[in-house]
């Protein structure tokens, strides 16, 4: 039998993409809408859905990327204004694992990164019950 | 953010996470065994800090011989084998080359390498040319040049590692140290019982403590050592062998004979450890708090509050009779700051009579916070319990000036401690003092044995009963009854080392004593057991038949009045 332990300050989450497919939920409208204005008018442009090669900034590793979700990861996410005071937190933590590649962070260090709500707060937020925007811990 | 990609210790995790491995201990131990001298811990650590990353370069030197380096911006063939640094120097062997699909990147190559040993295939980039971190940091690997220096890592962290490697010299029975010298056993030249001897008759013959240079100087070491090998040695045996006692400070260590240290300096006299002390918050009125303030009695310090106080250039304050009993001054933090204070528990110092112009032999004990060393000095100038001494900072911080200011012969009504069957009572005498004094401490004694023998009966009361005690004898040598609150406090220390403190939260809040004015309380015995519990009451007093009763404000000892009134 699985035991599940009940996550706490240092279980890592991340964006659990099964969780999109169960809910019939498109992600890419999400990513679609948190391009920056630039990328937006670009994109509306020349709509790109393939896959394409990310290189890691620190191995140079490759992995196979959403073209959307490269663009915002190579250029929107560096803009100052990807996550702002006023961007709800749920929202934030989302932009983070988008803007990471999805790599596994403990409420410790999205807190970190966010700069909102104490570790303690965002794992009851994210605990809770209801799964927000997939993110689920790993 | 230190690093350069790969290194781990340019890394501050690598540090932060730092422990003592046995290597360390085992290149510690050889560095020491060919330098053959000891060491101070930070010289030791930076050791430490200097080898990890000499390894860490030697291990990369083999690592690259494994493989050629992993860099984004080169191209590889099928069949060559890489190193990468930046996944732990992980060896892999290029397997396949396909062209790299991001019209971001521009134009590059994607390889795929299958990673040795457990052979997962991973795919990185080739011929990258967009800038990558791990082109820059193979650029210093090929110029052997390290973002962060060792001497640099050790500013930055040495704290960390200064912390683990003391833990673990200390549980390694081969690392000896002293004070903050650490040598090995097998490395220190041998320090017999011959040559010990030989020092304890120097310093018996010195009549003083002698630094260990001199005593080395007339010892016959083995010819070869290093002097500060030897110096550590004779150090580190004097300080294991209870004949010695080390009074000097860290720079300058001087060594005497323990059996050379006087008995009240190797111990602290009972009569100086205070029964009771201030512990903040007693209700007191505000009278008595400024008598508090003039007897400035040591036992009266909460520490909380003189943490932080300045040092002072001198000090005055009204001898107790038991500093005059021991020739002693129980040291207030004011009184501290002029003394020095080390790495020893016990400091010789030498008292300068400002007047005589002579050094007395002193010794000040920090942490018992008293000095010692005024007994005849008291006794040669006539000095009674209540004198106003003055202590002053000179050039040398271990010679403090003392000082009373003489006065012309003056008669005075004091009071006369004396043992009636079995009690302490106590009589008005004359006496003729020359130094300035407070009048309300005079306190002389008839029989200072049978008072002391009086005062062991007394050890099982409380003060309160004490205070119930003396007060009406003291009471009854007045007209009006009337006695003084620092008259009191002095005549209490006769029998109990005690602070202001404790005895006037016992005059503020039983209700049979009152104040009168100019620091004066009566007694009322038919109030006797009467406690007053709330500061308001303690005022008012309530239950006082005194016509001349003086109502003060009582305020918790410890919260200043600015504080009280804010509240």
């Amino acid at each position: 039998m699985t035991v599940r332990l009940k996550p706490d300050l240092n279980t890592k989450f991340h964006i659990d993409f099964s969780w999109w497919e169960k809910q019939n939920r498109d992600i890419r409208i999400y990513l679609r809408e948190s391009l920056c204005p630039d990328c937006k008018a670009a994109y509306a442009a020349t709509p790109d859905d393939r896959e394409v090669d990310w290189v890691d900034p620190e191995t140079a590793e490759v992995t196979r990327v959403d073209s959307l979700w490269q663009r915002l990861r190579a250029c929107c996410s560096l803009k100052p204004g990807y996550i702002t005071e006023n961007t709800p937190v749920i929202e934030s933590i989302f932009l983070t694992f988008l803007a990471n590649g999805n790599k596994p962070l403990s409420v410790v260090e999205l807190h970190k990164r966010i700069d909102k709500q104490p570790p303690e707060v965002l794992l009851r937020m994210l605990t809770r019950g209801q799964v927000y925007l997939g993110i689920r811990p790993v | 953010m230190i690093g350069q990609r790969g290194l781990r210790t340019q890394r501050a995790e690598y540090w932060q996470e730092f422990a003592v491995h046995d290597e360390d201990l085992v290149h510690l131990y050889e560095w020491l065994t060919s330098d053959g001298q000891p060491h101070t811990l930070d010289e030791l650590a930076l050791q430490v800090v200097e080898q990890r990353c000499r390894d860490e370069e030697e291990s990369l030197a083999k690592e690259v011989e494994r493989g050629r380096i992993y860099q984004p911006e080169s191209e590889y063939q099928v069949g060559e084998t890489l190193v990468f640094t930046a996944l732990d120097y992980a060896v892999g062997e290029v397997i396949a080359v396909r062209p790299g699909d991001n019209p971001a990147y521009g134009d590059f190559s994607v390889i795929a390498v299958r990673m040795k040993p457990h052979g997962e295939v991973r795919e990185f980039a080739a011929n990258f040319k967009p800038p990558h971190a791990l082109n820059r940091a193979a650029e210093r690997q090929a110029a052997g040049s390290r973002e962060v220096s060792p001497s640099q890592l050790y500013q930055m962290y040495g704290e960390v590692v200064r912390g683990h490697l003391v833990k673990a010299l200390r549980a390694d029975p081969e690392f000896v140290h002293w004070d903050h010298m650490w040598f090995l056993r097998s490395a220190m030249p041998e320090v017999t019982i011959g040559h010990l001897n030989i020092a304890e008759a120097m310093i018996d013959m010195a009549g003083k403590p002698l630094p260990p240079q001199e005593i080395l100087a007339e010892l016959d070491f083995p010819a070869g050592t290093k002097p500060a090998a030897q110096l550590f040695a004779l150090n580190y045996a004097l300080s294991r062998d209870e004949r010695f006692t080390d009074i000097g400070t860290s720079d300058k260590p001087l060594w005497f004979l323990t059996r050379m240290i006087p008995q009240a300096v190797l111990l602290k006299p009972q009569r100086l450890v205070p029964v009771q002390r201030a512990m903040g918050g007693e209700l007191i009125n505000r009278e008595l708090l400024e008598f508090a303030a003039e007897l400035q009695d040591e036992a009266d310090e909460l520490l909380t509050l003189t943490a932080d106080m300045p040092p002072v250039d001198s000090y005055t304050f009204p001898l107790s009779y038991p500093d005059r009993r021991e020739g002693t001054i129980t040291l207030t933090a004011a009184a501290m700051s002029l003394f020095p204070t080390g790495r020893n528990s016990r400091l010789m110092i030498s008292f300068l009579d400002v007047r005589g112009k002579t050094p007395i032999r002193g010794w000040v004990v920090p942490d018992e916070r008293y000095a010692w060393g005024l007994g005849e000095w008291y006794e040669s100038n006539g000095l009674p319990a209540g004198a106003t001494i003055q202590l002053t900072r000179t050039g040398d911080p271990f010679t403090i000036a003392v000082s009373y200011e003489p006065r012309s012969r003056r008669g005075e009504w004091v009071y006369f401690a004396a043992m009636s069957n079995g009690n302490l009572t106590f009589s008005i005498q004359k006496r003729a003092y020359t130094c300035r004094y407070d009048r309300y401490l005079l306190m002389e004694v008839q029989d200072e044995a049978m008072l002391d023998a009086y005062a062991t009966q007394l050890r099982e009361k409380s003060l309160s009963e004490i205070v119930l005690t003396l007060f009406p004898e003291l009471a009854k040598l007045s007209g009006q009854g009337l006695v003084h609150a620092k008259t009191l406090y002095a005549a209490v220390n006769l029998v109990r080392r005690c602070g202001a403190i404790p005895i006037f939260a016992e005059l503020t809040r039983q209700a049979c004593f009152d104040p009168v004015g100019g620091g004066n309380w009566v007694y009322d015995e038919s109030l006797k057991g009467v406690l007053y519990t709330s500061a308001a009451e303690m005022s008012e007093r309530p239950r006082s038949r005194r016509q001349d009763l003086i109502r003060d404000q009582v305020y918790p000892y410890g919260m200043t009045i600015v504080q009280e009134a804010q509240k």
